[in-house]
Formats: structure tokens, C-alpha cells, sequence
């Protein structure tokens, strides 16, 4: 088991090394000068050069790539050319809001999918069990961002229940940043709970049919009963797998999200900071939402471990 | 399934373009002695002196940092830093007298060596102000308050340049620090910046004009209009400035909670032709193009009417403002009598708009209205800024297109030819020279004829002059109705009563 985790744990690095690569040279060939954003149209072709070798781009990409990369690798993400400030100041705080978001989104998606479907699954062949099914499949269909439209419009413009946008930070009274997290909140997860509970309802269906469950009735248990005690453990892997990439989604939904919003999160910082050309910082965002990516990955391959002994045995 | 980076790039990039609009968040409600402005686009950073973007003067320039001169809400020069000035017989040599007793907001005291410092700094601007002033040649401290600025040739437009940022007086060695901090004379500091979000000003309780007449302003920079307007309307914000959507005026106007202010920018929206490029070095074309596009019908779409006519690009602010009609009115049949003259009337004009809504509307008029008389329009949207400055600004890749430009006295950048106009004509090159360096008397007339050829080269279309709307709740006077100069002047706005007439919300 330890070897597997090992050998997760390379692969992890070398994937975000890759990444890395991958990163810095899609933002190199992003149309548009950083320094021809930060004069503006008041530019000379002789502070054009001076800027730029203020910023640091007169240096080849190569030599820019291994200090940005050897700064990482010491955890140190540069300081930002176009506001001069460590890149780490402006990114942390806000990385906070939208792990907040990220996570609240998630738990609304985790809360609807779940009893979605299952109930989905055990009654598949009855009208209930068919309208969740298409009540999934129209969520499905939702994207995130409308789906916030719509809730601003209807629970913050008509009813007036909620704030239409804005951020209250943790410590200034949880009760406002639960009105303010609410929406998002729910705009991000019912979208994603409807797409997870699709592949509830399949997993379990799928171990419905399992020959252990037939064992397990035979020996007197109700269906759901079995299904309770035997069936669930079985149906989490492949939804533990499909939760791994929606929390992904989640996390890249928030970008827009936080927009629609209006919250001071990553996703905020990350559009703000390629309309000025904020390289450092868009660089340092993109590679975060990565890692986090990467991250979560990780985990759930270790998760899988735990939760299947089949698994552990075969490393 | 194996997270994907590219894709993740690209979920990033799709935010881009579905989101339309940039947002801030606000993060202050008002306490007593506070006042909280809410504003569109943010500053990048605090150094107006490396970085471009009208958003770092507005804030800064006479709030926080203060020049030697200053102008005021008419336009007009006033005394700041400089008390007084004796100009020598040759006109190369300006003899500032500068106020004595003031210090910077650390305490350090504002001198000779303070202004020399700063002046002798302009060459190293890389924003345009440094280059306004390159006329300077050299500065020599008299005495403690005392400075002699050498010219390397007489400029009429000396005084009006050292009104701008050009003039601000800068803390001897602060320049590495700039971006992030800002040590003026001015009557507030800077306390802290979030970029892109919140600017917090405290008073400045040594300021040597006395009292500042409000203890904190608190800028909050939205990207967002309607997020902008809600501020105000859920008491959020005491002012809102610079409002983009003026459609969004309306719900203020009847509300006796509020007072709207209508003022002026130099702010001139123009559509600059590329005469670079065949067939548009061909005058008839150009006149064809004036007289295909009306200025007001663009000002009653994309500013509902506000704002005012423009047919040069000098705002009725400066002194050269000059109200003869239009050289070339509205007149479709006009236009294409000229097209077919000069025979461009199957034209397709390669049109290239910035990624703001205001240029996007003004964008669909423009192109609607050249398509009445004939003309092939594309329209091609370009990310604002990076990609338009690249694309049309220096790469000079376009027929026409739109854009907002903000300088102050900014006919004068029709001199450059590399500018985006691409404009070249020796006889104004030769009027605006005589303006700048020859009798003072003779400045505001050259000035006028140098403003009007152009317009007569059709050198562009002037659509409109960008309207400065202003709200701000009731209890709020000192609010400036106006954006004469770069500054934004919020030293005299004060609350009337000390109770908060704002209520909670967001």
C-alpha cells in the first residue's frame, strides 16, 4: 500500500511538472504585451523597452520558465510586474473564498445527490422513481452560471430572500455570509447534485444486480435492507471517482460563479489579472487551480485504497 | 479520469467570454466621518508614473499626491504647490516660488530638493505625462523654496503639463516604492490597496490647507454597473462616479435621497481612421465617412443621450474650444457622392472593436450607419486592452475603430504619426509648433486653428464627449461635478450631518 501511495505521490509531481509546462507556455502565446497594457495608449517604442525590461521580458521564455519554476518549487510565487506586490498576497485570501465556495458547493451537490439517487435507483421502474430521474436529467442540462442567473432573479430581485452578490468574509458574522453564500452556493451544487445523482442511480442499480445482494436477501434481509448493509460500501467507488471530477468542476464553475456574484474569490482575481496581463499572477492562479485539481486526484486514488480492500491487495 | 490542464485552461478562458463585464466587491459600508465613493475600473497599482490607465491619477493626484499647479473644476489654472512663478525674457527659464511649510505626509518637509528630485525624474516615465514634459532641461535649486526650470525651447503649454501627474512633487527617493505606496502633500493618505477592489484613504491630519473635511474615503472599485448602482442604492456607497450605464441613471433621478450630477470629461469618443492604409489616405473618403456617421444618434445609444456634440477633439473645457458647426454634418447622400468620387463605394472597411460594452454599442451604430450608404462593414470585437493595443494600437491593423481617449490636451497626439491615427501634415505639424514655442498671445488661437485642420483632414471621426455622471446621496456635499484635468478632486467633499444616513445591506 505504501509503495502505491508512492508511486501516486510521483506521479502527482510529474504530472504537475508537466502542467507547469503546459501553463507557462499557453500564457506566453496569449495575444497581447504586458507592458504594452500597462502604458497604454500613451506608449513610446522607448518606454515600450524600458518596461519591458522592467518587467522582466526582455529575458528569454527558458530563463523566465526555471526562475518562475524554481520559485515554486520553494514555494515562492514571485512578485507581480504590473502591481508589485507578491503574487502570494493577493492570491491567498481570496484562494480561501473560493475553497468556501467550492466546498459549500460541493456539500449542496453531495446533500441532492445522494437521496436523488438513491431513490432513483431502488424505485426505476415506478412514475417517482422516473420523475427524479428526469428532474437529474434537467439539471444536467443547467449550466452553472444560468442557473445563478436565475436564482438572482428570482430568490434576490423578486423575493428578495437573499443578497444579489457580494462577500461577507468569515469574520464578520457567519449568519450574513451564509445569506451571501446561499445562492452561489446553490447555483454551483444543484447543477453538479443533479449530474452526480445520475451516477448514484446508476451505481446502485448497478449492485442491485450483484450476486452478493441476492445472497444477502436469501438470507432473509429485505431488499433495501441489503442494498443498506452490502450495497452502498460497493456503489461509493465509482461515485467516489465521479465526485472527484465534479469537485473539479465545481472548482473551475466557481470562476464564472464568482463573477455572477460578484465575489472576491480566485476566479475574480484570475479574469482581472489577464485583462491587465498580470502574468506572475495568472501563471501562479492557473497553477493553484491545477495543483488543487492534482490534489484532489490524489486523494481519492488513496481514498480508493481504504475503501476497497480489493485494491490493497493487488499493490 | 485524469484531470486535464488544457482543458482546465480553457474552462478558464470560456469564464472570460461568458462573463462580459469585470466586478469588485464592496467591502465597507460607511461610519461616521467616512465617506465611500464607488467607482468603475480600478488602478492597477499606485505608480502613475510606470503604469498607464486614468484610474491611478483620478484617485491620487491633488486627494493624495498635489503638483505644483492645479486645475480646477472649470479647467482653469490655479496655484498649488507653486505660489507663484516668474517666467525669464527668453521664456526658458520659469522661476517657481514654492509654498513654504508644507510636508509630506511622513513628516518629511516638501522643498527645492523635493521638486528638483521629482522634475529631474521625468525622464525616466514610462506613462505619457514624462513625455509631455521633456521640454525641461535641466532644474536648479535657489534656495530652500525656490527652483529654476530650464527649458530646451519656449512651451506655451508648460504650466497646463505641470498641472497634470507631470507635476506632482514626489518624497526624494520613494521610487522604488511607488506601486504600493503613496507619500504626498495632499489632504488624505493612502492607509491600504487591495488592487482591483478597495483604495482606503485616511485624512491627513498635518495637512497644511487645514483640516481635511472628511476622516476617511474609501474607494470601492466595481467592475460591474449594476453591481456599482446597487452600492448606492442599498447604501453601500455615499457616491458612485464615473457611472458607465447611464440607463441606469433614471431610478436615481426621482429619488430625493440623491442628487445626479451631469458633468463633463475630456474624455472624446472618436473613431480614428487608419490613413495609412489605401483608400483611406484619400480625403473624399474620409469626409464620406464623417458625413455617413451621425455623432448624436451613437451619443443617444451608448450614452443615452448624454454627453455633448464633438467636432474636433477639444472639449468646450479647454481654452481653445471652438463652437463653429460641424465641417462635416450628417448627410448619407453627401457620403456617398464622395465614396463614389472617389471611387470607394464597395468598400469593406475592416472595423475593429474593443471588448467593452460602450464601444460595442457605439460599435453597432457606427457599422449600421456606414452600412446605410454602402459601405462593407466587419466588425471584429478585440479583448480590451491587451489584444486592441496589440492588434490596432501598435500593430496599426485596422481601417477603423473606436475608442474613448482621456487625455487632457490630447489633440496634440495627432503630431505623432505612429499614434493610431497614423496622421501627417506638415502645415499643423508647423502650427502646433509655432503654438507651443512662439508668443503666448498667439497660443490659444494656434491652438484653435491646429484643432480645426485636423478636423478638416477628417483625420478622424469626433462622435461624442464622453458625459462624467455623478450620484451621490443627499448628505454628501463638495462632490465635483466635473473631470476637467486627470485628477478626480475629492478634497472638499464632506458629509453635512454626522449621522449615517446609509442603511445595512449590500
Amino acid at each position: 500500500m505504501v509503495i502505491r501511495i508512492l508511486r501516486q505521490l510521483g506521479v502527482f509531481l510529474l504530472t504537475a511538472l508537466a502542467a507547469s509546462v503546459v501553463v507557462f507556455t499557453l500564457l506566453s502565446v496569449v495575444p497581447g504585451d504586458p507592458a504594452e497594457v500597462a502604458l497604454g495608449t500613451s506608449a513610446t517604442p522607448e518606454a515600450l523597452e524600458a518596461q519591458r525590461e522592467a518587467m522582466g521580458l526582455d529575458q528569454p521564455a527558458p530563463a523566465r520558465y526555471a526562475e518562475w519554476i524554481m520559485g515554486l518549487a520553494t514555494g515562492d510565487f514571485g512578485v507581480s510586474a504590473v502591481t508589485q506586490q507578491p503574487v502570494i498576497d493577493e492570491l491567498a485570501p481570496r484562494l480561501g473564498t473560493t475553497l468556501l465556495l467550492v466546498g459549500a458547493g460541493m456539500g449542496v451537490a453531495l446533500i441532492v445527490a445522494v437521496p436523488l439517487g438513491i431513490v432513483a435507483a431502488i424505485r426505476h421502474n415506478k412514475p417517482d422513481g422516473a420523475f427524479f430521474s428526469g428532474l437529474s436529467q434537467l439539471g444536467v442540462a443547467v449550466p452553472a452560471f444560468l442557473a445563478g442567473i436565475l436564482l438572482i432573479t428570482v430568490f434576490a430581485v423578486h423575493l428578495r430572500w437573499f443578497p444579489s452578490g457580494g462577500w461577507v468574509r468569515p469574520g464578520d458574522g457567519l449568519g450574513d455570509l451564509l445569506r451571501h453564500l446561499a445562492l452561489p452556493a446553490l447555483s454551483l451544487g444543484l447543477v453538479q447534485g443533479a449530474v452526480l445523482a445520475r451516477y448514484v442511480r446508476s451505481s446502485v442499480l448497478d449492485v442491485k444486480r450483484e450476486d452478493y445482494l441476492r445472497t444477502a436477501r436469501a438470507k432473509g434481509l429485505s431488499p433495501n435492507r441489503a442494498l443498506m448493509k452490502h450495497g452502498l460500501r460497493n456503489a461509493a467507488i465509482p461515485v467516489l471517482t465521479v465526485s472527484a471530477v465534479q469537485l473539479t468542476v465545481v472548482l473551475i464553475g466557481a470562476v464564472v460563479i464568482e463573477r455572477v456574484f460578484v465575489i472576491n474569490g480566485l476566479g475574480d482575481l484570475l479574469l482581472m489579472k489577464i485583462d491587465t496581463r498580470d502574468m506572475q499572477s495568472v501563471q501562479a492562479i492557473v497553477m493553484v487551480l491545477v495543483l488543487a485539481v492534482l490534489l484532489i486526484n490524489l486523494i481519492v486514488d488513496i481514498l480508493y485504497t481504504i475503501i476497497d480492500p480489493r485494491l490493497r491487495e493487488r499493490a | 479520469m485524469r484531470p486535464r490542464p488544457r482543458a482546465l485552461i480553457a474552462a478558464a478562458l470560456t469564464a472570460v467570454l461568458i462573463s462580459g463585464c469585470a466586478v469588485g466587491t464592496p467591502e465597507s459600508q460607511s461610519a461616521e466621518g467616512e465617506i465611500t465613493v464607488a467607482l468603475g475600473a480600478s488602478p492597477v497599482n499606485l505608480d502613475y508614473t510606470s503604469s498607464s490607465g486614468a484610474a491611478i491619477p483620478q484617485a491620487l493626484l491633488y486627494n493624495v499626491y498635489e503638483s505644483l499647479f492645479k486645475l480646477d473644476a472649470n479647467g482653469e489654472l490655479q496655484p498649488l504647490l507653486a505660489e507663484d512663478y516668474v517666467i525669464s525674457e527668453d521664456r526658458l527659464t520659469y522661476t517657481m516660488y514654492l509654498r513654504q511649510g508644507v510636508t509630506f505626509s511622513d513628516g518629511t518637509p516638501m522643498d527645492a530638493r523635493a521638486v528638483k528630485y521629482s522634475l529631474d525624474r521625468l525622464d525616466e516615465w514610462t506613462t505619457a505625462p514624462g513625455g509631455l514634459l521633456s521640454v525641461i532641461e535641466s532644474t536648479a535649486i535657489v534656495d530652500d523654496h525656490t527652483v529654476n526650470v530650464h527649458l530646451s525651447a519656449p512651451d506655451n503649454m508648460l504650466l497646463d503639463n505641470l498641472a497634470g501627474p507631470g507635476g506632482t512633487v514626489f518624497k526624494p527617493g520613494t521610487e522604488g516604492e511607488l506601486a504600493s505606496t503613496a507619500i504626498g502633500t495632499g489632504p488624505y493618505t493612502v492607509e491600504s490597496y487591495t488592487p482591483g477592489t478597495t483604495l482606503r484613504m485616511v485624512a491627513n491630519d498635518d495637512y497644511w490647507g487645514g483640516e481635511p473635511p472628511a476622516e476617511r474615503l474609501t474607494l470601492d472599485y466595481y467592475a460591474d454597473m449594476t453591481a456599482q448602482t446597487n452600492a448606492l442604492l442599498s447604501g453601500g456607497a455615499d457616491v458612485g462616479l464615473a457611472l458607465q450605464s447611464p440607463e441606469l441613471l433614471s431610478q436615481f433621478e426621482d429619488d430625493p435621497a440623491f442628487v445626479v450630477h451631469e458633468g463633463t470629461t475630456n474624455g472624446e469618443m472618436v473613431m480614428p481612421i487608419n490613413m495609412r492604409r489605401e483608400p483611406f489616405d484619400d480625403l473624399r473618403v474620409r469626409q464620406a465617412l464623417r458625413h455617413a456617421v451621425d455623432g448624436d444618434a451613437v451619443r443617444e445609444v451608448a450614452a443615452e443621450g448624454y454627453g455633448a456634440p464633438l467636432n474636433s477633439l477639444v472639449p468646450p473645457t479647454d481654452p481653445w474650444y471652438d463652437d463653429r458647426p460641424d465641417p462635416y454634418p450628417y448627410d448619407p447622400d453627401r457620403a456617398r457622392e464622395l465614396l463614389a468620387e472617389a471611387g470607394a463605394e464597395d468598400l469593406v472597411i475592416d472595423f475593429k472593436v474593443p471588448s467593452l460594452p460602450v464601444y460595442q454599442t457605439t460599435a453597432q451604430v457606427v457599422a449600421s450607419q456606414l452600412r446605410d450608404v454602402g459601405l462593407d462593414v466587419r466588425t471584429e470585437t478585440l479583448e480590451f486592452p491587451a489584444v486592441w493595443l496589440a492588434q490596432v494600437f501598435s500593430g496599426h491593423d485596422f481601417d477603423i475603430t473606436v475608442i474613448n481617449v482621456v487625455e487632457p490636451k490630447d489633440v496634440v497626439q495627432f503630431s505623432n504619426p505612429d499614434f493610431v491615427y497614423g496622421y501627417q501634415n506638415p502645415e499643423a505639424d508647423e502650427i502646433l509648433n509655432r503654438a507651443r514655442t512662439g508668443d503666448p498671445d498667439d497660443y490659444v488661437p494656434l491652438m484653435r486653428e491646429y484643432a480645426n485642420l485636423v478636423s478638416d483632414d477628417a483625420a478622424a471621426h469626433f462622435l461624442y464627449l464622453t458625459p462624467w455622471l455623478t450620484v451621490s446621496r443627499a448628505d454628501i456635499e463638495g462632490v465635483m461635478p466635473n473631470l476637467a484635468g486627470e485628477s478626480y478632486d475629492m478634497t472638499q467633499m464632506r458629509r453635512t450631518t454626522d449621522q449615517n444616513t446609509g442603511q445595512d445591506g449590500s
